[in-house]
């Protein structure tokens, strides 16, 4: 590993520096596999320190020109996520079943990665979050464990997030708001119908709502335009650059350095190593599916709690039989999606909570519940919403029990798509060992690699907290006047899981027996191989991971660059 | 269950019976297309579809309009949601054309077993084509839910794409199609702000 890496690209101009085009021949000082929101934070943070930095994304780059509104283009042609024709997926809910082909895992597929389509919720987590093993003690079933860092070791870098990446809020405004150093840049958004709704639902039932800190600029903020309220974020691409996605953010700083590449439509299939074990860089299909071998000094894999475990299994060699950095067996193990459940209401006067940012405002008191009170481990927050935009408003906007066609249902949809709110309860969701991703035998993706197979059955303690969990969303609807309220189901008895929060498949930990990597993001079994992504997380938080992600990231690529100017990072030379 | 998950699923709740896939397409001229052959309409002309053939049009338009009835405001017909599904088989064809075939296969089967002499169902009284549309969602889960879909869509896709003729289903549920907008929102927050 060298100090400061030498210069690959053009001269800076005037302009600024010109991007790098680094040859695969020469080892690039970090090949960063995903853009997203860890891989983004990490590219910035090396580059910034010096480093030659190579992205590789397997989706396109696209930019606001290419950002539509489209339900169509963005729900059913999966624009901006992974796709099932081009990597199909199978589920089974125990390992005894056999699996079937079903779409369980989604991730933004394209620059930025999922910070491109993300609502923005940015919730910190708490101090307890690192360490409720500690504070609980075991559940049976699950794996649960302290993470080997603290809220304290990475407060500093959620600031970071808040200041470099952009986010709007209110220090202090919640009655639980952890310790930080310093207040958020930008004032909160604008409360809209449903918070106010929101507000006074959390009266009745004893509990604040405060301003939702968003990763949605409120005002114009370090060369970005502030929000213009379009109401869109939800699965889609901002067409202003308002939503901080490192798209936006972290990767435009990257390539300021002139030190970062970032090399879109490059599917890495396989991370090779050497006869020490040392990782020498990565084989990638290009756009045209051609290999290419790019040499590394190190890498760092950021493409997600799903396809960093399948990496890593499609990684395996003589010396790592059961898949690169993977001698605990724990790889793809633990995966978490976090609890997210759904009541629905309808108030006499409009709403129109498709018109701004998604949440404005947020409950905490939750989040911590007394298990000895109510039963089960765990807790989580609420916030209130309109997500359907007006097709999906079609399909599920309207109560279960009342007519859903012909022209009472018509009537129904013209009267409540301007009056329905979503009540949402973001909880917490239990590591479980047999909770995997791993990788097909039979199913292939279109470049004829093993497709993702996920294995999946809720914990009975999750069961129970998203049960208690949607009858206060429902409540809340009702202390805010709902004039109707219903819930969506919490248990699927055929499939479970699923979403696009992939979490704790290379959990971060001290014990190489128990964990992938170290709390430095190193992996245990590799020296020059960091894994930085949502598979780091030990447990899930309470369903609102980006923040974290991005923190770890901030942190992460600190952490490195300090390992690699003190030459504590080898190389295969 | 994530919240985009929630989204996700509900726009595939309709779909789920043919594989997801009745949405997939280019979409270059379908608005263009759908007006001209709505001008062509009210010219008196007949109508020409790019793919579907007019008998199987006709039963769609009158099947959709079960979905979304014209009573009073713009339905099915008035938002051109058979121009939607005509663009939608013009252009993916692969995977549209069979869900389409069993639509026509099995509402024409079953008015020629309840209504014997009647015609095709766009023929059939509206009372009729009510309780054949009632009988797919009761007795064809799969093909009811690729019928609403259709209208679904057709009814509040993006005018673009062929339905949704001058924004009439956005009108109907009161979703104004603005680009950017100004607290406040809605009747509560301006209330909140008195």
């Amino acid at each position: 590993m060298s100090d400061r890496g030498h210069h690959h690209g053009a001269a800076p101009t005037a302009a600024g520096p010109k991007t790098p085009r680094y040859s695969p021949k020469d080892a690039v000082d970090f090949v960063v596999v995903g853009s997203g929101s860890a891989g983004g934070v990490v590219a910035r943070e090396l580059s910034r320190a010096g480093y030659q930095v190579l992205v590789l994304e397997q989706g396109p780059r696209l930019g606001p020109n290419d950002f539509t509104h489209d339900e169509i283009t963005i729900m059913q042609e999966n624009l901006l996520v992974n796709k099932p024709d081009l990597q199909p997926q199978t589920y089974r809910m125990t390992a005894a079943d056999q699996a079937r082909p079903s779409f369980p895992v989604q991730y933004g597929r394209v620059v930025g990665g999922g910070s491109v389509h993300f609502t923005a919720n940015f919730w910190r987590f708490h101090p307890i979050d690192f360490k409720e093993f500690s504070k609980t003690g075991p559940i049976a079933g699950s794996t649960f464990a302290d993470w080997p860092i603290s809220y304290e070791d990475l407060e500093p870098y959620y600031t970071k997030v808040e200041w470099d990446i952009g986010v709007a809020g209110q220090a202090g405004a919640s009655p639980v708001d952890p310790p930080r150093s310093k207040g958020y840049p930008m004032p909160p958004h604008p409360i809209g119908s449903t918070g106010t709704l929101m507000e006074k639902g959390a009266k009745k039932m004893g509990w604040t709502a405060f301003p939702a800190p968003m990763a949605i600029t409120s005002r114009p903020y370090r060369g970005r335009s502030g929000c213009v309220a379009c109401g869109f974020c939800l699965g889609m691409g901002c067409e202003v650059g308002a939503k901080s996605s490192t798209l936006f953010t972290a990767i435009p700083d990257a390539e300021a350095t002139g030190k970062c590449e970032i090399r879109s439509n490059c599917y890495v299939r396989k991370v090779e190593v050497n006869d020490k074990g040392l990782v020498t860089g990565v084989i990638y299909f290009d756009a045209k599916k051609r290999e290419v071998f790019q040499r590394a000094k190190a890498v760092v894999l950021c493409a997600n709690g799903a396809e960093t475990p399948r990496l890593l299994f499609n990684s395996k060699s003589n010396r790592f039989p059961d898949g690169l950095a993977n001698t605990s067996g724990i790889v793809g193990q633990n995966i978490m999606f976090n609890g997210n459940v759904v009541a629905m209401g309808q108030f006499e006067h409009e709403v129109n909570g498709y018109k701004g940012v998604a949440v404005s405002r947020i409950i905490h008191d939750t989040y911590e519940l007394d298990a000895a009170k109510v039963g089960f481990h765990g807790g989580g927050g609420f916030d209130f919403r309109q997500i359907f935009t007006p097709i999906a408003f079609g399909f599920a906007g309207v109560p279960p029990d009342g007519p859903q066609w012909g022209s009472a249902y018509k009537a129904e949809l013209a009267r409540a798509f301007t009056r329905t709110v979503n009540s949402f309860g973001h909880t917490t969701s239990l590591p479980v060992a047999t909770n995997t991703i791993t990788l097909d035998d039979e199913v292939k993706d279109a470049w004829g690699l093993p497709a993702i197979r996920l294995t999946f059955k809720e914990h009975a303690n999750d069961l129970a907290v998203y049960k208690w969990f949607a009858q206060k969303a429902q409540d809340l609807l009702d202390a805010a006047g709902a004039t109707k309220s219903w819930q969506f189901p919490t248990e699927n008895p055929r499939q479970q899981g699923g979403g696009p929060h992939l979490l704790g498949t290379c959990r971060m930990g001290n014990d190489p027996a128990t964990s992938v990597v170290d709390k430095n993001h190193r992996a245990h079994d590799v020296p020059n191989l960091f894994i930085v992504d949502g598979s780091s997380f030990v447990t899930g938080g309470r369903g609102q991971p980006t923040m974290t992600i991005m923190a770890l990231a901030f942190r992460a690529g600190d952490l490195i660059a300090q390992a690699a100017k003190r030459g504590e990072i080898p190389s295969a030379g | 269950m994530s919240e985009s998950s929630v989204s996700r699923r509900a726009f595939m709740a309709a779909t789920a019976g043919v594989g997801g896939v009745f949405l997939t397409a280019g979409w270059t001229d379908a608005a263009e297309a759908a007006e001209r052959a709505l001008a062509r309409s009210a010219a008196g002309a007949p109508v020409r579809y790019k793919a579907l053939a007019v008998a199987d049009a006709n039963d769609i338009i009158a099947l959709t309009a079960q979905i979304f009835p014209s009573d009073g405001t713009p339905g099915a017909k008035e938002a051109g949601v058979v121009h939607f599904v005509d663009q939608l088989l013009a252009k993916n064809a692969k995977e549209i054309k069979a869900p389409i075939a069993d639509l026509m296969a099995q509402v024409n089967g079953e008015a020629a077993k309840r209504f014997p002499g009647k015609g095709r169902v766009a023929a059939l009284a509206d009372a009729d084509q009510h309780a054949l549309v009632a009988w797919l969602e009761k007795d064809k889960p799969e093909t009811f839910g690729f019928l609403k879909g259709m209208s679904v869509a057709g009814m509040f896709a993006m005018p673009a794409r062929g339905g949704n003729r001058h924004k009439a289903g956005w009108k109907l549920i009161g979703f104004k199609d603005q680009f950017s907008w100004k607290a406040p929102y809605g009747w509560y927050d301006a209330e909140g702000n008195k």
